[in-house]
């Protein structure tokens, strides 16, 4: 053999693993066509090829006065969430996957405003089987003995059929074929007169730009129930399966926002705070940075928590779940980290709910929380800012056995070995013994005793407190971007002499290196004037808003350029106050674009 | 020789046909370029996008392969040029190749593996000469660089790449 066949071979060997995509051509015409008008028409043939191989029935949808989504939705959550989907791009799809013994089909999406909401049906493939909602299903210990859970138990019966719970969830959605994104997604799901379930989901990214093509990667998932309540083991079935829609308009919508001059004349031109970094004041710009996906499942040692040892390990695709010899838990996802202390004595998490709702309960039996996950939540609770715990502040930086420092300090060495940069102390409380105590009484009061909270967790005497377990609750915080909600980019520890006793973190991005920067970015007024804009056309439609703050911090979304990845752009982040409407009086923000002024989200979306 | 655009095909079955045909190469030949297999992916769709919207231009004064390499050659030189890709470390590990036939000889990854990793001038002259099998006069042409430039880099790459061929042909005969 000569020497560049050989080198061929060689190379063909080592890059075998690489695959053709079978619609390339395809995509290759539809993005000539995309870009500039071709004189020839696509042949029959092809356009059908197109169509099936992005499963996009999208013209014929054109025609469509209504949707399924829309209808579904102004169903179950009102009039104007319908309307408002009403006024979105749609696409009906119809692709099927079978999970065990139950067929999910895909029957309708609808894409509006960095959101995607679909609605499809679940069927059983043996009509003897009966299925279960998971919204039913999530409580079904409950269920089962109520009116309605037994009349699927004994429709099951009847049928001499399986109880199965069908559930779908979307896992990540993206938009032209760009990166897939983590969504903040909801579900929604009804059980129909024939026996099928309608599923439903929202699923949104704040990084979901306009586009032509549109994918939703969705889970689904179903397990067998027993009548008493619980799921039968080793009866899990989950399948993933990503879907890529080209959704077009149902109606003509204006994208103009309604009312902008009578709104606009509202703005107010003062009152509220500008926060800008140093570098925008100087230069009136701001650099892009990598964003880098976090992975925690690949960093992750369990002994930096527990040196216990491994008592029982489930590790699957993109997460993990270690149990310690001492009972300690050790949940770990690409963007999570979850450890918590348990016993080994048993406690039946059904306690509260029987005395409460249902005195015929069966027990609910697992492993008991330990004092220390317990003297965290209240701790937790207090920074939620509830009542019980109203003026409470961080005092004493010496514990009887523990520095505030060293507190810090374990907590930093932790962010570290996860790899966190950017965090930082946003919140401190110092749990002494006269606070476990005097917090724990109050915790008591207001979950067990005056009836205005409920939870299953036990109940714990905190007057048994000892020194031992004083400790410090930090949060820290990943400042350099705007936070959307409570659970992303935030670490909080709790700590006592014996080390961390107590961790959520939580991280998607991590900034990475410069890359590159806008030549200019708009003004903070502008950002204000995008807001009264956006707020005027959402879907809630509050009008009155007072702002309170507009600062110029990141956020991760998807580069211009799709192989640019991920980056930290800089964004206008306004917080603001309703002053009409079922929030009022309630804090709220938005976000917009700093370079080009879009919206990328808001709470009121 | 292969043509493009025969009588009887339309722009759009042509480049269809040319996807189906040359897909896989100009893709291995796009990640031992670049080292990553989303932007070898989105290297060739270029490539394709742009033959697509110059078949008319294409005279067939020179193979069609040799045509498409050059094009994709191109596209990851324009890639690399990115500001993106300077800021992410690119070498190449066995490991970080992609998961191959299980039959396959091991000795082989090595091999690729240092060939990905010349430095970017002999990288692509080998590439071209040895898997796109082009002659230093197409690989001068596609480059833009002198026949006597392409022989030069071809001697280094050849002496760079020695010690891992020479593991290669030892293991080839004893195994």
């Amino acid at each position: 053999m000569d020497d560049k066949r050989k080198m061929q071979n060689i190379l063909n060997n080592s890059l075998s693993g690489l695959q053709e995509n079978p619609f390339l051509a395809q995509r290759v015409i539809a993005q000539a066509k995309g870009e500039k008008p071709v004189k020839r028409k696509l042949s029959l043939a092809l356009v059908l090829c197109i169509v099936l191989g992005i499963a996009i029935i999208g013209t014929a949808c054109a025609l469509l006065a209504s949707s399924q989504v829309a209808d579904f939705f102004r169903q179950y959550w009102g009039k104007d969430m319908g309307d408002w989907l009403q006024e979105g791009k749609v696409a009906q799809v119809g692709e099927s996957v079978t999970v065990g013994d139950v067929v999910f089909t895909l029957d309708e999406v609808v894409y509006r405003d960095r959101g995607i909401y679909g609605v499809g049906t679940a069927r059983a493939v043996d009509s003897k089987d009966v299925l279960v909602p998971m919204d039913m299903a999530e409580d079904w210990a409950i269920w089962s003995q109520k009116q309605e859970g037994k009349a699927l138990i004994s429709l099951a019966e009847t049928t001499n059929g399986k109880l199965i719970m069908v559930n779908c969830v979307p896992d990540k959605i993206g938009v032209d074929e760009g990166t897939m994104l983590t969504v903040n997604a909801g579900v929604y799901n009804v059980r129909n007169d024939d026996g099928s379930i309608t599923f439903s989901f929202e699923a949104s990214g704040y990084a979901l730009e306009d586009g032509t093509t549109y994918q939703v990667m969705l889970d689904y998932e179903t397990a067998e129930l027993g009548t008493d309540g619980k799921q039968v083991e080793g009866s899990l079935k989950l399948r993933s399966g990503t879907v890529s829609f080209m959704p077009v308009m149902m109606a003509e919508r204006t994208d103009e926002p309604e009312n902008t001059a009578t709104v606009t004349a509202n703005i107010p031109q003062d009152g509220y705070e500008v926060m800008v970094p140093d570098e925008y004041r100087e230069t009136g710009t701001i650099p892009y940075y990598q964003a880098v996906a976090n992975d925690f499942t690949a960093i992750i040692r369990p002994e930096w928590l527990n040196r216990s040892g491994i008592l029982k390990e489930e590790s699957d695709t993109g997460s993990a779940y270690y149990v310690f010899n001492d009972h300690a838990v050790l949940d770990v996802a690409p963007e999570y980290v979850g450890y918590r202390e348990y016993t080994d004595e048993q406690f039946d998490y059904n306690w509260r709910a029987r005395e409460v709702d249902d005195p015929n309960l069966e027990p609910d039996w697992s492993d008991k929380q330990a004092f220390s996950y317990s003297i965290a939540a209240v701790a937790s609770f207090v920074n939620w800012g509830d009542d019980f715990a109203k003026d409470t502040v961080f005092e004493k930086k010496q514990l009887t056995y523990l520095s505030f420092e060293d507190a810090d300090t374990s907590a930093k060495k932790m962010m570290d070995l996860l790899h966190l940069s950017g965090y930082e102390l946003t919140w401190a409380l110092d749990m002494d013994l006269d606070r476990i105590k005097m917090l724990g009484k109050a915790y008591n009061e207001h979950w067990y005793e005056s009836g205005s909270g409920f939870t299953n967790s036990p109940r714990y005497d905190y007057d048994l407190a000892t020194a031992e377990d004083e400790g410090y609750y930090l949060i820290y915080t990943q400042t350099s971007a705007a936070g959307l909600d409570e659970t992303q980019g935030e670490a909080s520890f709790f700590i006592t002499k014996r080390g961390i006793v107590y961790a959520e973190v939580r991280c998607y991005y991590m900034m990475g290196e410069k890359a590159g920067a806008p030549d200019m970015l708009i003004t903070s007024e502008k950002a204000v004037e995008r807001l009264y804009e956006e707020v005027a056309r959402s879907r809630n439609g509050e009008k009155v808003v007072r702002i309170k703050t507009v600062e110029l911090t990141y956020m991760p979304i998807r580069a211009e350029n799709k192989r640019d990845g991920m980056v930290f752009a800089p964004v206008w982040k306004v917080t603001y106050v309703d002053e009409s409407g079922e929030k009022k009086g309630f804090d709220s923000w938005a976000v917009f674009n700093a370079v080009n002024g879009k919206l990328i989200d808001a709470i009121f979306r | 020789m292969e043509t493009v655009k025969g009588p009887c095909r339309s722009a759009e079955e042509e480049i269809t046909y040319l996807v189906e045909t040359h897909q896989l190469a100009l893709l291995r030949l796009c990640f031992a370029y670049l080292h990553d297999q989303a932007l070898a992916e989105d290297a060739v769709q270029e490539t394709f996008l742009k033959a697509y919207r110059k078949l008319d231009q294409f005279q067939g004064n020179s193979n069609v392969k040799t045509w498409l390499s050059a094009i994709a050659i191109n596209c990851c030189r324009d890639m690399i040029r990115g500001s993106w890709f300077r800021h992410i470390d690119r070498s190449v590990s066995v490991d970080t190749l992609p998961p191959r036939a299980e039959d396959s000889n091991p000795e082989d990854d090595s091999v690729s593996v240092e060939v990905m990793n010349l430095p970017i001038r002999l990288r692509e002259v080998v590439l071209l000469y040895y898997f796109e099998d082009m002659n230093t006069n197409e690989i001068a042409e596609t480059l833009r660089i002198s026949q006597q430039a392409v022989s030069s880099r071809l001697m280094r790459a050849r002496k760079k790449l020695r010690k891992a061929l020479s593991n290669y042909e030892r293991s080839e005969r004893n195994g």
